[in-house]
């Protein structure tokens, strides 16, 4: 007789361990709990069976008890919820919810996949009817069923995490009209500020309000409407909400049995994933992970890493001795028309660690075409490579229309091998106009970092062209007059690229020179005249002007009448378009 | 005064060098030589313009010498060619053929950038007026203009690389029917034959004939046709002929120089990419370069590697030490509608190399997903990885698929530059939402696949031994449920679906080996699993399925050339769709309902079941509309469809997904089905004899006939009397009927008008008109109604009562009660009384 391994939470993680583990081993014996009615369903199709991409609802199911015993000889038994774990005795207490019984199984390995929850904060008016969180199937059920009955025509959606954008996209496709109320100061905290402006003003041109930096103080609810208060007092009205504030780990019933938490709730396992009962493993969004770029424990939850959690877990339990080794947070959501990436590392976490822009690290951004300009579709992508001095990759970020996810996984690849800026360079990648370009944006963006690395041009960030020194810095402005005439960032002076050789007279030699293109390449190659014809001081602008228009000329710049930031933008139209360059 | 840099050939490399030099350094003087008109022009954009899916010829001239000079202060030469090199006097000759003139240049350093020029063996004929190469903006110009000119209809392509292919695709999107020659046996020399066989049955399936094994005897030109003679004998005629056979390094300048150069022509290098002579660099497809996965030397004419030695070697001339780290041979290509690529090794290279499957590499091949099933548009890709079985060293890898194969490839690629490991590619974390991926990507599970064969979890078998199988020594388990075995199957293979496995293991004799299939390889694995577990000592599984089994086996060639000298084929022959949508029967519409099923992104067997299940519940001539995601759903459907008895309308691709319309049932069976089922006959109840009725009656019947309706007449009471023959028939009566006999009219010339009859007069009036009027008289209206089929039924009881016989009534009519009256007119849609 094999040995009995019990699993409690039958998605992602839980799923995938008992399937593995039955194709290790026939002869153990495998029963999995779930609380709720579904399991191994598909948590990352939710918003867009309720959008209506995703048409047929038995879609999101992909797996059932009956399969599952088919062919794995699982023993799934839904609708049970365990209540508690008794590690000495090597058993837990089981509650049938369909029979209201109560009885206990005993374990040779048990196995944690509770995964996480929804926050709720005690927010008055929470409980309110029209009011949903979105994380399971009767979750989905609920907002579809309100929303195709009841046809709102306005929601609100508090938090602009990855949930909280994919269903704007997917309420908006509804025709419903959406607000976003986010209390950081940007959307998708995996990325930086300047990349989620592009997002930002993506959704806004597609007519979704954003309240950035602000909370809700009340919801209150009256007859099929909620009136949100937000903490700046502003009200909106809607006839639901989605809360999607962020979510906490499931992990009670772990800590309840004694094991080792972290302060965060999260379950602490070792490098096998073995939690501090050498009987119990855990994986999934309810354990703490090592990130893999800074080695510091961390929680990410992240479908991706859960199931491949499941597959180490279960080999482990068939010993073998296989490490988890962490997880480096590479994630993407698709928001309307754009994708945005991650990976790794991004500024606002570096910053948090202390580090400094600069000394320990260094930002290029790109922005480059997603195949060979000539072959007809290519469209453009913000490329953001954060590295070290030395030239180790840390993190980058990306956002554009298409070809994005290519790019991010080609970096994430890199990253994993402790990949240089050097190597991102050498990479051969694969090219054919309908694909990529001779030098692809992940080549490309490493060359500017090179370049930076190299000395061969100083970098200047966005915010470095606002608010700057007149006296002691001049910013140049090589584009040609047409691009111009479309906007211009205040206080730079015009000389088009081709014409810096003949004019160099023009320019201070005893200044600081902050040289801005449309996206930075012409910038690169003026700075590059200037430094050879004996200007020390030279700068070029990371992302050009469009990097610079994304964050100081949006949509929400345009109400502000006083923002002078950039002259002459006919702020409406002010977006990162598909064909590139600001418009 | 700084250094004079002298490069010869300005496109990819040249130019490169040309601009990053200029960033490096605003002294150095540069002068760049192209032979031809034009600079840094887009070369891999050619097929497309050709094809108009680049429509503007300027988009390929990415820079001009003036653009050239403006921004980076470079001399460009056009139209002027190097001649020769001194290296020991550090000049060149020029000569300018815009004039004319010779000149000498110096330099302080060179760098030849030449490129390659296409092969142009010396078949005979070879230089007719109709056949071009691709390689530079003058032939494009010359082959695009030929095509909108002349308009060829029939075109042949010579060669089936990477050129030869794209401009298959382009030629046939200017609708011109495209025969492609290859000397090898499969196209695509950089993937191996399974994977290129799913390239030969895509482009068969667009009508793209492929004669493979067979090379060019000879041209003949003759009043704008060519006639291909190949090797085997035969012949083709075209009106067009694309050469691209090969390419080969323009290194003449160099050899005549006196640099180093290798067998092949390539000229060598040093990792500094600096040639035999300090001074003179090179770059591009003219050079030997090392094979960064197998560390030997070779030649890779690839746009991306030039473009970045051109980097390179900028900067080493500008005192950087630099290493170009050799070339892995990432290359990708659009082929119709699917994407082929490749990266590292091949097998074909390795078994070049000596090296030996099993013992010195392993292979497996996946059929995974371009993203989450469940949401719209994934679709498979097959995937081919090739590992170092004992230390797990990814040595290279292949995909086919149509979408997601680029994200793939480069991946792998990227990984192969830090010397990666199956292991290592598990781990990989990539970007996971539905709309890109699974939270298994597809380069996760070919690795978690490769690493079950290495950690033997499971013996691996491949394609390949499946037609040399003793049967007394080996079983064949297909384990896909028996609904996909009705798709075909590979032959002499016994079925046990795999959710069966654990009950029906004893048919399985433990001491035979046992190989287990089933679509793409996941099941194959679990029951190898299964069967290991419980004693079976020697199980494998097939990579790749029957999937890949069929690929190359089943695929259209078989079927051509009748014989397959591979072994065993399917069972049954896998057929071309057109993706135009195959419409088997335009004629036929479907009067049924239509019941839409989506079956995008199922696990397999699921669109088939999803059909199977809607059909089952379908009625005869209803219309089943059908979108799945698995691109060999389309012609599996059509032999499902010749299985089942079910009748495939249409099949094809769309945008992203796949379609067929299927009617349930058979033509026939519709027909049948339409007469009963579908209410739109006319009955009639003739009850009067007046003339006037009669002919009414007749002219709808014979309008509803001639509309394809089924008429049914049936003659009671009066209306008997028209019907009855015009001469007295002796019939044995009863006094009453004869006294009935006597006072009824008989026939249809003794009836009368129901108004103004006028003794008479009226029905005579009546008739002169409709002869006047050319209306057709009531006695050839009867004959026409009967001849048309329409059912004329006397009323059985009618006749008795009115003593009329079935000898005194014309031919042609039958006998009937009220029941087969009411059974007709349940099935219609009008009923008259007349």
């Amino acid at each position: 007789m094999g040995q009995k391994v019990l699993i409690i939470g039958g998605v992602a993680g839980g799923a995938s361990t008992a399937a593995r583990l039955r194709r290790n081993d026939e002869s153990v014996q495998i029963i999995m709990f779930e609380k709720g009615e579904y399991i191994s369903f598909a948590n990352c199709g939710l918003p867009y069976y309720i959008g209506g991409s995703i048409e047929e609802r038995s879609a999101l199911l992909v797996q059932t008890p009956k399969a599952m015993k088919d062919r794995f000889n699982i023993d799934v038994r839904v609708q049970n919820e365990v209540l508690s774990i008794n590690k000495d005795e090597k058993t837990v207490s089981v509650k049938n919810h369909i029979s209201g019984e109560t009885y206990e199984e005993s374990y040779d390995v048990l196995v944690l996949s509770p995964g996480s929850l929804p926050l709720k904060p005690p927010i008055p008016g929470i409980d309110s009817p029209n009011i949903f969180s979105l994380w399971n199937i009767p979750d989905t059920d609920a907002v579809k069923g309100y929303v195709d009955t009841l046809k709102p025509k306005r929601a609100a959606i508090i938090g602009g995490g990855f949930i909280g954008l994919e269903m704007a996209e997917n309420l908006h496709d509804l025709g419903i009209e959406v607000t976003v109320v986010e209390m950081a100061n940007q959307v998708m905290a995996p990325i930086d500020y300047e990349m989620a402006t592009i997002v930002q003003n993506h959704m806004r041109n597609k007519n979704v309000q954003l309240y950035l930096e602000d909370g809700v103080k009340s919801f209150a609810y009256n007859e099929g409407v909620t009136s949100i208060t937000l903490q700046s007092g502003k009200t909106v009205e809607a006839d639901m909400v989605m809360l999607s504030i962020g979510i906490r780990p499931q992990g009670e019933l772990a800590k309840a049995a004694g094991l080792a938490m972290n302060e965060r709730g999260g379950i602490v396992v070792n490098d096998y994933l073995i939690t501090s009962d050498p009987s119990i493993y855990a994986l999934g969004d309810a354990i703490e992970v090592t990130d893999f770029m800074t080695h510091q424990k961390a929680m990410v939850p992240l479908a991706g890493p859960a199931n491949k959690q499941g597959r180490i877990v279960a080999n482990n339990i068939c010993r073998r001795k296989e490490k988890y080794h962490g997880t480096q947070g590479t994630a993407i959501a698709k928001v309307f028309d754009l994708a945005v990436a991650s990976t790794g590392m991004n500024e606002k976490t570096l910053k948090r660690l202390g580090k400094e822009i600069g000394k320990d690290y260094q930002v290029s951004i790109i922005h480059s075409k997603s195949h060979a300009g000539y072959y007809p579709g290519s469209t453009m992508m913000a490329v953001k490579l954060i590295f070290e001095l030395d030239g180790k990759v840390l993190g980058a970020q990306i956002v554009g229309y298409g070809g994005v996810d290519k790019r991010i996984d080609v970096i994430a690849t890199a990253l994993r091998y402790g990949g240089t800026v050097q190597d991102l360079t050498e990479l051969e990648l694969a090219y054919a106009p309908p694909f990529s370009s001779a030098k692809d944006p992940v080549n490309m963006v490493a060359f500017t970092a090179e370049n930076i690395l190299l000395g061969k041009t100083g970098v200047a960030q966005y915010y470095e062209a606002v608010g700057f020194d007149k006296e002691k810095t001049v910013l140049v402005d090589v584009r040609d007059l047409k691009e111009r005439e479309r906007g211009f960032i205040e206080g730079s002076v015009h000389i088009p690229v081709n014409d810096l050789r003949e004019r160099l007279g023009e320019l201070d030699k005893s200044k600081d020179i902050l040289l801005y293109c449309a996206i930075g390449l012409r910038g690169y190659i003026g700075a590059r005249i200037l430094k050879e014809n004996g200007f020390e001081n030279v700068r070029n602008l990371s992302g050009g002007y469009t990097t610079y228009s994304s964050v100081y000329c949006g949509p929400e710049n345009s109400k502000d009448l006083n923002c002078v930031n950039c002259i002459g933008v006919p702020k409406e139209t002010a977006d990162f378009n598909e064909s590139g360059e600001a418009k | 005064m700084s250094k004079k840099v002298v490069i010869v050939g300005g496109v990819a490399g040249g130019a490169s060098t040309a601009a990053r030099l200029r960033r490096n350094d605003e002294t150095v003087q540069i002068v760049m030589f192209e032979k031809g008109e034009y600079i840094s022009f887009a070369n891999c954009g050619l097929p497309y313009y050709i094809g108009e899916t680049i429509q503007n010829r300027a988009d390929l001239l990415v820079q001009t010498p003036e653009a050239m000079k403006a921004r980076f202060n470079i001399d460009v030469r056009v139209k002027s060619e190097v001649l020769s090199i001194n290296k020991e006097a550090k000049t060149i000759q020029v000569i300018d053929h815009a004039t004319g003139q010779k000149y000498d240049e110096t330099y302080d350093v060179l760098v030849l950038s030449p490129g390659s020029v296409p092969l142009k063996p010396p078949i005979p004929g070879i230089d007719s007026p109709n056949i071009f190469s691709l390689w530079n903006i003058p032939d494009t110009d010359a082959i695009k203009g030929y095509v909108d000119n002349l308009k060829p209809r029939r075109a042949a392509v010579i060669g089936g690389g990477f050129i030869g292919l794209e401009m298959a695709e382009n030629l046939y999107e200017r609708g011109i029917d495209v025969t492609l020659v290859e000397m090898a046996d499969q196209v695509m020399a950089p993937i191996d034959y399974e994977m290129a066989t799913q390239v030969h049955n895509h482009m068969r399936q667009k009508g793209v004939q492929l004669y493979l094994k067979d090379g060019v005897k000879s041209f003949d030109y003759g009043h704008g046709v060519t006639t291909i003679e190949l090797q085997s004998g035969k012949k083709i005629e075209v009106d067009m002929v694309i050469l691209s056979i090969g390419i080969r390094p323009q290194s003449e300048l160099a050899k005549a120089g006196g640099l180093n150069v290798n067998e092949r022509g390539g000229i060598v290098v040093d990792e500094y990419l600096k040639t035999s002579d300090p001074n003179i660099y090179a770059i591009g497809d003219a050079i030997e370069v090392v094979d960064f996965m197998g560390g030997f030397k070779t030649m890779i004419p690839l746009a991306a590697p030039a473009n970045k030695q051109g980097r390179i070697c900028a900067n080493n001339i500008c005192g950087d030490q630099e290493t170009y780290d050799g070339t892995q041979g990432t290359s990708i290509a659009k082929v119709f509608d699917l994407t082929v690529a490749s990266t590292g090794l091949s097998e074909k290279t390795l078994k070049r190399l000596g090296k030996a499957m099993g013992t010195d590499y392993q292979v497996s091949i996946i059929h995974a997903k371009s993203h989450a099933g469940y949401y719209p548009g994934a679709i498979p890709m097959a995937i081919k990885l090739i590992f170092e079985p004992v230390t797990g060293k990814v040595l290279g890898s292949q995909i086919v698929g149509y979408d997601g194969v680029d994200k793939r490839i480069d991946v792998i690629a990227t990984a192969l530059r830090f010397g990666a490991t199956v292991k290592n590619l598990m781990d990989l974390e990539l970007a996971y939402a539905p709309p890109y991926s699974s939270a298994k990507d597809p380069v996760n599970m070919v690795a978690f696949t490769a690493e079950n064969i290495m950690k033997g979890k499971t013996g691996v078998a491949h394609y390949f031994e499946v037609p040399t199988i003793d049967k007394t020594k080996t079983i064949l388990v297909d384990v896909r449920d028996a609904i996909e075995r009705e798709m075909g199957f590979i032959e002499g293979s016994v079925n046990i679906p795999l959710n069966d496995l654990r009950v029906r293991m004893g048919e399985l004799d433990p001491t035979k080996e046992i190989i287990l299939y089933c679509a793409i390889g996941l099941r194959g694995y679990i029951g190898a699993r299964m069967l290991k577990q419980h004693g079976y000592g020697n199980v494998r599984n097939l990579s790749g399925g029957y999937t890949t089994y069929s690929h190359v086996f089943c695929g259209s060639e078989n079927e051509e050339d009748g014989s397959n000298d591979k072994g065993s084929c399917c069972q049954i022959p896998a057929e071309n769709f057109e993706d135009s949508g195959d419409v088997v029967d335009r004629s036929l519409k479907a009067t049924g309902n239509v019941v839409k099923v989506n079956a995008c992104g199922l696990q397999c067997p699921g669109p088939i079941m999803q059909v199977h299940k809607a059909l089952e519940v379908m009625e005869n001539g209803d219309v089943l509309e059908i979108t799945a995601t698995d691109p060999g759903f389309a012609t599996d459907i059509k032999m499902w469809c010749k299985k089942t008895g079910h009748t495939l309308l249409a099949s094809g691709k769309a945008d992203k997904n796949f379609y067929a319309n299927i009617m349930k049932g058979t033509v026939e069976q519709k027909l049948q089905q339409t007469i009963h089922s579908i209410p739109n006959n006319k009955t009639m109840v003739v009850f009067s004899d007046d003339l006037d009725k009669a002919i009414a009656s007749l002219i709808i019947a014979n309008g509803a006939v001639s509309m394809g309706r089924k008429v049914t007449m049936f003659y009671t009471f009066w209306g008997l009397n028209i019907i009855k023959k015009h001469e007295k028939v002796n019939a044995p009566k009863d006094l009453m009927a004869k006294m009935f006999s006597m006072m009824l009219p008989r026939g249809t010339k003794k009836l009368k008008l129901s108004q103004m009859n006028m003794m008479g007069m009226g029905p005579l009036m009546i008739r002169k008109l409709m002869r006047d009027k050319n209306v057709d008289s009531l006695e050839t209206l009867l004959d026409m109604a009967l001849k048309n089929g329409v059912n004329m039924i006397a009323c059985n009881m009618s006749m008795d009562l009115m003593g009329v016989h079935e000898s005194e009534l014309i031919e042609g009519v039958s006998m009937g009660g009220v029941a087969t009256y009411l059974g007709e007119a349940e099935d219609a849609d009008v009923n008259l009384f007349i």
